[in-house]
């Protein structure tokens, strides 16, 4: 479904120095697969998430999404994406926001109301709904970012650290609603660096280090070995 | 699953509202009383008067009101989504970014319109009746023009008001400098730079009921145009993270 194909990317710095982002890297998602993306700052995630996206080309390699370039894709189906940075206009209350996403998502006016209210009840914002986004949490705008990327009940998941900013209780409930969000026909690629919440919720995860893919780990839940890895990967160096 | 655009057209035109709507007639009420006071400067009498003075005053105040309303109209209409990130979570939808910034160009063009009108109402009451199609005519011709080379420098650049404000002087201090019969550069500088030229009397022969030439009418409409076309261009093409 999500293929990463030798994918890198180099940026000019303002003297014209290559900077390698992202460097041969390769990667796919199948139909439902959660693959987790975790990786020290400046590894690379984001640029990785950008060319996904299309919000950025490629220097080399190519993504695809079900076979098609991102944007092509994703302008005519959609994905959910949930940003690092909820970025979203601060004047918008939290239903109004919502509201606009769900009609962008294609959602028949019919839809809309309900689909909103049950999203913000599944993601707790009930008593925020009328609230301003300016005047929300860190964790509760981490909370309708999540609601914007649920509504077009898309086949592709995006999620770069949903679980950023939320409190001891959502971060349960969100590994409650991960599992609930895991289907056979939907791609899932989840970016965190919080190594526990990965392992509980993916079935494989893509170390990624100084741009490159540095190790995929398979989960296995009885024997825990992601932390392992990772240590191994980006503190002691080890390929 | 397609996302639904023109549904999203009453979304937009509530932020033009609230964003650029109210600012818009704030401007154009300042600058009808710097058009009036101008008006009883030079008459030295109070507002009563002839017709003639009227046309005067509302040619002073349009040919201000117009780049000014324009430039608050297309302000970072896609540098701004660009500097804020407000692009990551729309475009993820299954929409169309040059659709959806060809129908906030259109949003604005409209909402401008509207906002012009209001305030050549309020022109109307205080300082005397003007013919509001030639004024409506003056405001869609300089927004297709500056609104189009607008559009295309927020699809370029974040600082768009700056660059827009910078080719608006260029357009004048370059045409001065080489006039297009005078060198083979200043016919080029002509053609390059956008026809402002055509537009700066244009005011007082469209309120006077005259209109102007249907060939300098066409180039003001194609450059527009062009720009507009080229900035829907930079949107599809040019990578929206950077």
């Amino acid at each position: 479904m999500i293929e990463l194909r030798d994918v890198s990317r180099v940026y000019r710095s303002p003297l014209g120095r290559p900077i390698r982002a992202v460097e041969g890297f390769s990667l796919t998602v199948a139909r439902g697969e959660v693959v987790g993306l975790a990786g020290p700052n400046g590894a690379g995630k984001s640029t990785l998430i950008n060319i996904l996206l299309g919000y950025l080309n490629p220097t080399s390699g190519s993504a695809t999404i079900a076979g098609r370039a991102p944007r092509e894709y994703i302008e005519a189906n959609g994905v959910g994406y949930l940003s690092e940075l909820v970025a979203i206009p601060p004047s918008w209350t939290v239903r109004s926001a919502l509201a606009r996403y769900a009609v962008l998502a294609g959602l028949a006016n019919s839809e809309i109301q309900s689909r909103v209210t049950q999203l913000i009840a599944l993601l707790g914002l009930e008593e925020h709904e009328r609230k301003r986004v300016r005047q929300l949490s860190k964790g509760t705008s981490q909370r309708l970012g999540l609601a914007q990327a649920l509504l077009g009940d898309s086949d592709v998941l995006i999620l770069d650290e949903p679980a950023h900013g939320l409190d001891p209780t959502w971060t349960l409930r969100f590994r409650d609603l991960m599992s609930e969000l895991r289907r056979p026909d939907r791609a899932v690629l989840l970016v965190s660096h919080d190594l526990d919440e990965l392992e509980r919720t993916a079935d494989r995860v893509a170390i990624m280090h100084r741009g490159r893919l540095a190790r995929m780990v398979e989960i296995d839940s009885a024997k825990p070995s992601l932390e392992r890895h990772f240590r191994e990967v980006t503190v002691e160096g080890v390929a | 699953m397609s996302g639904r655009l023109a549904r999203y057209a009453l979304f937009q035109a509530s932020d033009y509202v609230r964003e650029r709507g109210f600012p818009l007639l704030l401007v154009g009420a300042l600058l009808l009383l710097m058009a009036i006071q101008g008006a009883i400067g030079s008459a030295g009498v109070d507002l009563g008067g002839g017709e003639l003075r009227t046309l005067a005053t509302a040619t002073v105040f349009l040919e201000l009101f117009a780049p000014t309303a324009v430039l608050i109209a297309v302000n970072g209409i896609i540098s701004g989504d660009r500097k804020h990130h407000y692009y990551r979570l729309l475009f993820s939808k299954p929409i169309s970014a040059p659709r959806y910034y060809a129908q906030a160009f259109l949003v604005s063009l409209f909402g401008t319109l509207v906002a012009t009108l209001l305030v050549l109402v309020a022109f109307g009451a205080i300082v005397g009746a003007i013919p509001i199609w030639g004024a409506l005519h003056f405001v869609l011709l300089y927004f297709l023009l500056f609104g189009g080379v607008g559009f295309l420098l927020s699809a370029i650049t974040e600082y768009d008001w700056i660059a827009l404000g910078v080719v608006w002087s260029l357009a004048w201090l370059l045409r001065s400098w080489f006039p297009a019969d005078g060198s083979a550069f200043g016919s080029v500088v002509d053609v390059l730079l956008p026809p402002l030229q055509l537009l700066a009397g244009a005011a007082a022969p469209l309120l006077g009921g005259a209109g102007i030439d249907t060939h300098s009418r066409l180039w003001v409409v194609a450059y527009g145009v062009a720009a507009f076309a080229a900035g829907l261009l930079v949107v599809r093409y040019r990578p929206m993270a950077s």
